[in-house]
This record gives C-alpha cells, structure tokens and sequence, in this order.
C-alpha cells in the first residue's frame, strides 16, 4: 500500500523497543511526522534520545514493531526482510564514521553507491567521477580511502550516498568527526546537492552549527518528539544557565589587598580561565546559526500563539523604556483614546480589541511588547485569554531576552 | 607370504595408517581460521554493504570468493612441491612414482571442497549481520 500524498515520509505512532522481558527498554514513543518530498529536515536531541533508532528505522534498517511506517510509497510496517532491502537501494546513507572501504580507491567506494545494476563499467566510472568532481575531489579520484583526511573521506561517502540519485539520503551526524570548517563544507554540498535534484534529506545531529540548513527541525527528547519551539526554549535556557555561572564573582577587592604574589598569580589565572570560559560562551551565543534559529522561532511562536488563541493579528514590539504598565486590554479600539486610528487608515486593517502584554526580563523590567488583535469571533478579549496569553509570554520573554542579548553582544563586537 | 599378499599388507597398512582425511580436516580448519579473522577485521565494511542496499547473497559471494582464490593459491605451490617430492622419493627408493593428471585433479577438487566448507562456516558471521549496526 502506498502512501496517499507525495510525502517521502509517513511516520504514524511509531513505537519502539529494544531488548526482552525484564531487560525491555522504550526508545521511541508514539512518534509521528511526515516529511514531504524534496525537505531538509534535521533530527536533534541528546545522546540516547532515540533520534539514530527513529534513522534506522526510516531506512529499513530496522523492522518496525508497532505503529505505521511507509517509506518512499512503501509500507515498512510488517514487510519482510527483502522488502526492506529494496526499499535501503532507493535511500543514500551517510554515516557518521565515514564507512567507506578502506582498500578500494576513492572512485570504487562511490561506485558502490551504484549498487548491483548492470551499468557498464565505464558508466559507472564515469558516473563516480562526476560526483567525486560535484563534491570537490577531482584530484583525489585514484587515492585509496585510507589515504585521503578525515572530510576528504566524509566528502567521498556524500558523493557514495548521492551517486546512484536516491530519492532521500539519511545521514547520521555526519559532521561529528570533523572540524568546523570541513563540517560547513560538507553540509554546504549535501544541500546545494540535494535541491539540485530534489532530494529529501534526513539528517541526524547535535552539532548546532549546522542546524541552519534544514527546512524543519524536530527534537527529540526521551524518546519523544517535541516541537522545535520546546527545543529552542530549552536550549536558550541551557545557554542563559551557562552564562549566569560565570557571573558568580567573589568580591574582588578584598581578595586581592590582603595577597602574597604567588596567590596573586595563581587566582589572576584562574580569573583569566573563566574569562576565557563566558567568551565562548559568547561566542557560541553569537553564532549566527544560533541566532537566525532564534529568530525563526520567535516568529513561528509568535504566529502560533495568534493561532492558539484565535486572533486576526499578533505581534511584538520591543521597547526602550518601560511604562511599567502592567495589562492593557482595549474591547473597543475605535472608541478608546489611546488608540490611534491613523495607523489604521494607513494598512488597512480594522482593529477591533486589542490585548497587550509587556516582556519582563530577568531583572524584571519591561523590555518588549506583544500584541494580539482582533479575536476571530469578534468579541472582546477576557480573562481567560488574559490569562493563557500571559503563560506563553513567559517564555516567548526568555526567548526574546535571549535573542536581544545576543544582539547586543554582537554590535559590541563590531564597534 | 605370498608376493600378493605382502603387497595386499602393505596397501591396507599404507591406507589406515596415514589416510589422507586428516589433511583435509586440518586443511579446513586453518583455512576456516583466515576466513574468519579477516572477516571479524572486515565487519563493518560488510555492514555497511548490507545497509547501502547489498543482498546477503552478494556479501556472502565476496567470502566465498576468497575462499576459492585462497584454494586456488594455495593449490599450486601444493602441486609443485609435490612433484619435486614425487621426483625425489622415485629416485631416491628407485620406485616407479607418478603423479597423474587424475590425481592432480581430484587433490584440486578436494582443496575447493575443504575451502567451501570453511568459507560457508566463515560466512555465518556475515549472515548474521545487522546492517543497522553501522549507525
């Protein structure tokens, strides 16, 4: 049976399991998605979070235990064993450890990426040399695997997972044993690849830096899928966490009067070490990967939050300085002198009620304004929606702290 | 003791003393051994194989293969040292001792068997494999 809708991925309350009797354990639990064709989708969470079981199952690796699977228009759910393997040829695999064969050259592990078909040799030359080529190792055609550097043979197994032109290429932390630069590279040529011809790529990993080039990320955590906003917000804490424990300053002063130089130096390298610490914390603060995810977020939780609450309009305004006013909830706009209604005239839109809520920081002062208007039944806001509107705030505010922050960070930086 | 029935002595002896068996179960039990090693060294590599789309049967071609070329190696050098054995023991006991066409062949044969049986127990560690394990 296949899959109603071009989806390349149908996941449907998948369960999972490993071991037997006492020693049983849950992997995955109730986990459903879909990923349609042609999508970059990134798979993050902690080690142990069931992210490579949920891989393996995607590439018929694994036989599902309970719950719907169909891959590429094929049910995975009691298929048998050889189903399975014809579904793995349609799928390109890129693994963490490179995998490739270390006596083959370079051109022979990419032509294994062809399978079993009945090219001729010289196709199958010519096709391996063409994506050894795409990927940027033309020289290196002839080099054993063995020869060839850590993101040389990350690169040759990248060409290896796309020669064969798989409709979905799943790839398990493939930048996990590489550098920065070779991981930004590598990722780089998976997606300039991958929209070239339409492929869907599954891609699994906690490497933040590389999160910026998926479509859709999904988290998760224990076994269980959470949206991404869930995975922002705990990753924001996590950093703000990280930040705050280097803020615990001893008094100075005191220490330093009453020192011999030897304590002297040796506290001046430990305050040396930490400051070395909060800057890379900075940094990966800072980094822009991190940062644009942030700012995709916020949008997408601003917009879910009108969504939620059903309203016309949300939005979010950050402000200078605090009026400190606490609620302010307009029922009828047009008749409330505090509304202007020339804003309206200008965009066109008619507003009608209006519930603002104002963004504390840590310090508790107002840094930002978040708006909705316009209940899509047409009646007033009340205290209900008061009420659910102030518990997203909260963390809408850790968020926008968070991003505010980094952006301050980084204009000082560059003045 | 007839002249026949000497000779018949001494061929039963020849024949329960020292049959040839031994050699070949020896022989499968050495090749068995290389086989396995080096596919315990090759695990992943199979793995990886299998999980890119290759039937067991391919997998299980590659052992098989070199346990043939392991045969087929080991093979000539064995028929070379043979015949200088053949030549030397004949001039040597001044016995009339040749190595036929029809022995050569079926000691070939024998060997291919022994290497079979041994790269068939070798594969089942490569049947075995969970090609999800290379994750």
């Amino acid at each position: 049976m296949a899959a109603a809708t071009d989806a390349t991925v149908v996941v449907e309350r998948l369960n999972h399991h490993y071991g037997k009797g006492a020693l049983r354990k849950q992997i995955l639990f109730d986990v459903s998605t879909t990923i349609p064709a042609g999508e970059i989708v990134i798979v993050t969470g902690p080690s142990g979070s069931g992210k490579t079981t949920l891989l393996t199952l995607v590439g018929a690796l694994r036989a599902p235990q309970e719950g719907t699977l169909s891959v590429l228009g094929h049910r995975l759910d009691g298929a048998r064993r050889a189903a399975l393997e014809d579904v793995r040829k349609k799928i390109g695999f890129i693994f963490q450890q490179h995998n490739l064969l270390g006596a083959l050259t370079a051109s022979q592990n990419v032509q294994l990426g062809l399978g079993e078909t009945e090219w001729p040799r010289a196709e199958r030359r010519r096709k391996a040399e063409a994506m050894l080529d795409a990927v940027g190792l033309a020289e290196h055609i002839h080099k054993r695997a063995e020869h060839l550097s850590g993101g040389q043979r990350q690169r040759v197994a990248i060409a290896r997972a796309l020669v064969g032109e798989p409709s979905m290429v799943l790839a398990d932390e493939p930048t996990a044993s590489l550098d920065k630069a070779s991981g930004r590279e590598v990722v780089d040529r998976m997606q300039s690849l991958a929209r070239e011809r339409g492929t869907t790529i599954l891609l699994v990993t906690h490497d933040n830096r590389i999160l910026d080039v998926a479509d859709r990320i999904l988290h998760l955590e224990d076994g269980k899928l959470t949206t991404f906003t869930d995975a922002v917000i705990a990753n924001t804490q996590q950093m703000m966490h990280l930040l705050a424990k280097n803020n615990d300053r001893r008094n100075l002063e005191q220490y330093v009067d009453g020192m011999d130089e030897k304590t002297f130096r040796s506290t001046l390298q430990e305050l040396t070490a930490q400051s070395q610490r909060f800057l890379e914390a900075t940094a990966l603060a800072s980094d822009e990967a991190y940062q644009s995810m942030l700012e995709q977020s916020l949008r997408i939780f601003t917009r879910r939050v009108g969504e939620l609450l059903q309203v016309e309009r949300a939005s979010l305004f950050l402000v200078d300085h605090a009026r400190q006013q606490l609620v302010l909830r307009v029922d009828d706009a047009y008749a409330d002198p505090r509304f202007n209604r020339a804003v309206d005239d200008e965009t066109g839109f008619r507003t009608r009620s209006v519930l603002c809520l104002p963004l504390h920081d840590r310090e508790g002062k107002v840094f930002a304004v978040t708006q909705l208007l316009n209940r899509r039944d047409g009646r007033p806001f009340d205290d209900d929606d008061t009420r659910r509107y102030r518990e997203f705030a909260a963390s809408l505010s850790v968020l926008l702290e968070s991003l505010v922050r980094i952006g301050a960070v980084a204009s000082r930086h560059t003045s | 003791m007839t002249k026949a029935e000497f000779a018949d002595r001494e061929k039963a002896y020849w024949n329960s003393a020292t049959p040839i068996g031994y050699v070949f179960a020896f022989g499968a039990i050495i090749v068995y051994q290389i086989l396995f090693a080096d596919v315990s060294e090759h695990l992943r590599e199979y793995a990886t194989l299998r999980a890119i789309g290759y039937r067991n049967r391919f997998v299980s071609g590659i052992v098989l293969q070199q346990a043939a070329i392991l045969a087929v190696l080991g093979y000539l050098p064995g028929l070379a040292a043979a015949w200088g054995l053949y030549h030397s023991a004949a001039a040597a006991t001044r016995l009339p001792l040749h190595l036929t066409l029809g022995r050569g062949v079926l000691v070939l044969i024998l060997t291919l068997a022994m290497c079979a049986l041994s790269g068939f127990l070798a594969l089942r560690k490569v049947r075995r494999l969970d090609p999800a394990e290379v994750f």
